[in-house]
């Protein structure tokens, strides 16, 4: 058993959603903590701190970063529309992981990852970033 | 804090696959120098570039359609100021992000490739060139206002602060530009009138260049209709036209290239100013690669021909008017239509006051209202409709700017330029 923060968008949005996913850039406002008529959007992502036993999620992608940087340079992680994608990430100090465009958070600490578990239900590029170090991690290809 | 180019934006466009790629270059190349062989010998456009008369009004009421139009834009101007001036400095919370990079920016440009000039239609600067025209002096409009370089120079600083400034979407920076580009321009409109806005506003400059390319134009009160690009050989050939066109292109193209992952890894971990600084370099360094470009294909065809006009370049600049708006659909196309929502969305309550003035606000962003495909066939046949557009424009002004007309091979060096910029642009998006 390995601790490890899951932070899952299995759902859509609930609703008559034919094709809302997410919500645009949310990243100033996750900063200043203040929201209005947009925060049920993020209302969708769930962020659990549980035991959680790696072999559960067949986890694809990871990522570590070392020292500030991304082992390897900024990942590129490709996914197909509707595939539940599971990316994990390591770090050696403690960071809040932003996944753009779907709009999901979690902390990482020194050694506890960070596992973003998501439905691709949005297809393009989105970018999954330190946010206080502002530091690239990857980019999630929806196709 | 965000990384994405402009400071706003959540989703970033898929690659055009390699196949597109070949497709799109191999017709790009074949229809240049088909239209090179097959083209017309005696230049065209400048005839029927005046269009026809469809629909007039009377001067009062162009008057009061103006007067409802720069009024909504008045309160858009005022509404950004305000909000970059005193809501809270975020790109949820904050219109003025959006209504500088979307609105302004993206959707009154690329509109007005379709409409005609819109920003002429919605300059607030308008009525104060036209409420101050009585204390005027009658004089003529000396020459010296007619160079274009204060506009190119405003659209470098607007796009080092979108694509190189590592806050772009912050409110100071943003009060800043709009106090510098209202101050600006409403002096301007005072002492020079609406002549000077149309030189010197930068997105009255760029509008008015794109809008070159409509079908619609109006022209004393009256609506004009024409076929599509002929306006461009009715663009008046000024100092500093290249300048202009050749700024946006290489903004245009650098947005481009800070998408890829060579840039974003070569930029990643620098931070602040250290960023600003790569970024200002990565921009210098491609306007300064399309000038260079221009500048050379131009500068053998001007020897060639042994042409001493000394606005030659400037002349053949419109050619790529057509490539200018071509690259700005393929790249500023899903961002109109995903982030104009968003825009609509704070429109609803701009200052952040749990307002729902036109029952918006508690709408998403929908991802899906146009599909992957769609946008990929956007791009490329923006491109492709540019490329082409830019080679027969500038073969009916070769026609007209060349001593020795019958010389193809004189416009050899254009059609190698149209090609090497349509490669550039389709490289990007394949490398996105």
């Amino acid at each position: 058993m390995k601790m490890m923060l899951v932070v899952a968008l299995l759902a859509a949005c609930s609703g008559n959603n034919s094709g809302s996913g997410g919500l645009g850039d949310k990243s100033e406002e996750s900063e200043s903590g203040h929201s209005h008529s947009h925060e049920h959007a993020a209302g969708a992502a769930h962020s659990l701190n549980i035991p959680f036993d790696s072999e559960l999620i067949d986890v694809k992608n990871s990522v570590q970063i070392i020292e500030g940087k991304v082992a390897g340079g900024v990942q590129r992680v490709r996914a197909e529309l509707g595939e539940v994608v599971a990316l994990a990430v390591d770090s050696d100090s403690a960071e809040i992981l932003h996944l753009h465009g779907y709009d999901l958070v979690a902390t990482i600490e020194p050694g506890i990852s960070a596992v973003l578990v998501f439905e691709a239900s949005i297809p393009g590029i989105f970018e999954i970033e330190l946010e206080n170090a502002g530091l690239l991690v990857a980019k999630v290809e929806i196709r | 804090m965000t990384l994405l180019a402009h400071g706003i934006g959540a989703r970033g466009d898929l690659p055009l696959s390699v196949g597109t790629l070949a497709v799109v270059a191999g017709v790009a190349v074949f229809v240049s120098f088909a239209a090179l062989l097959t083209g017309w010998k005696e230049p065209r456009f400048a005839a029927i570039a005046k269009g026809r008369s469809v629909f007039s009004v009377s001067p009062g009421v162009a008057i009061s359609v103006t007067g409802i139009t720069r009024t909504v834009g008045a309160l858009a101007v005022g509404v950004s100021l305000w909000s970059a001036l005193f809501v809270e400095d975020s790109t949820v919370e904050n219109i003025a992000p959006r209504m500088v990079y979307v609105l302004f920016w993206i959707v009154i440009p690329l509109s007005s490739v379709v409409f005609g000039d819109l920003w002429r239609l919605f300059s607030p600067f308008e009525v104060i060139a036209s409420l101050t025209k009585r204390f005027r002096h009658a004089g003529p409009v000396s020459k010296q206002s007619g160079s274009l370089y204060g506009a190119a120079f405003f659209l470098l600083l607007f796009l080092w602060l979108e694509l190189s400034f590592h806050r772009p979407a912050g409110r100071t920076p943003l009060a800043i530009m709009l106090i510098v580009w209202i101050g600006w321009c409403s002096q301007g409109a005072v002492r020079g009138g609406t002549t000077w806005l149309g030189n010197n506003d930068p997105l009255a400059v760029l509008t008015r260049l794109l809008s070159s390319v409509s079908c619609l134009t109006v022209r004393a009160n009256e609506l004009v209709v024409r076929r599509p690009i002929v306006g461009l050989a009715d663009v008046p050939t000024q100092r500093g036209l290249a300048a202009v066109v050749l700024v946006v292109l290489g903004g245009t193209s650098f947005d481009g290239l800070s998408r890829t992952d060579w840039w974003t890894s070569l930029i990643s971990g620098k931070m602040e100013w250290t960023r600003t600084l790569v970024n200002t370099l990565g921009l210098l360094f491609v306007t300064a690669l399309i000038i260079s470009l221009f500048l050379g294909a131009v500068r053998l065809m001007q020897r060639k021909d042994e042409n001493e006009d000394p606005m030659f370049e400037d002349g053949f600049a419109i050619s790529l008017v057509p490539v200018l708006v071509g690259y700005g659909i393929a790249h500023y196309f899903s961002m109109a239509v995903f982030e104009g929502q968003f825009l609509l969305i704070q429109a609803s309550d701009p200052f952040g006051l749990g307002w729902d003035l036109f029952g918006t606000r508690t709408d998403y962003v929908n991802y899906r209202i146009v599909s992957s495909t769609t946008i990929a066939a956007v791009q490329a046949s923006g491109i492709i409709a540019g490329h082409i557009a830019g080679v027969v424009v500038g073969h009916d002004r070769a026609l007209e700017s060349l001593k020795k007309r019958e010389n193809l091979a004189a416009q050899l060096p254009l059609v190698a330029l149209l090609v090497a910029l349509t490669m550039i642009a389709l490289l990007l998006l394949v490398e996105a």
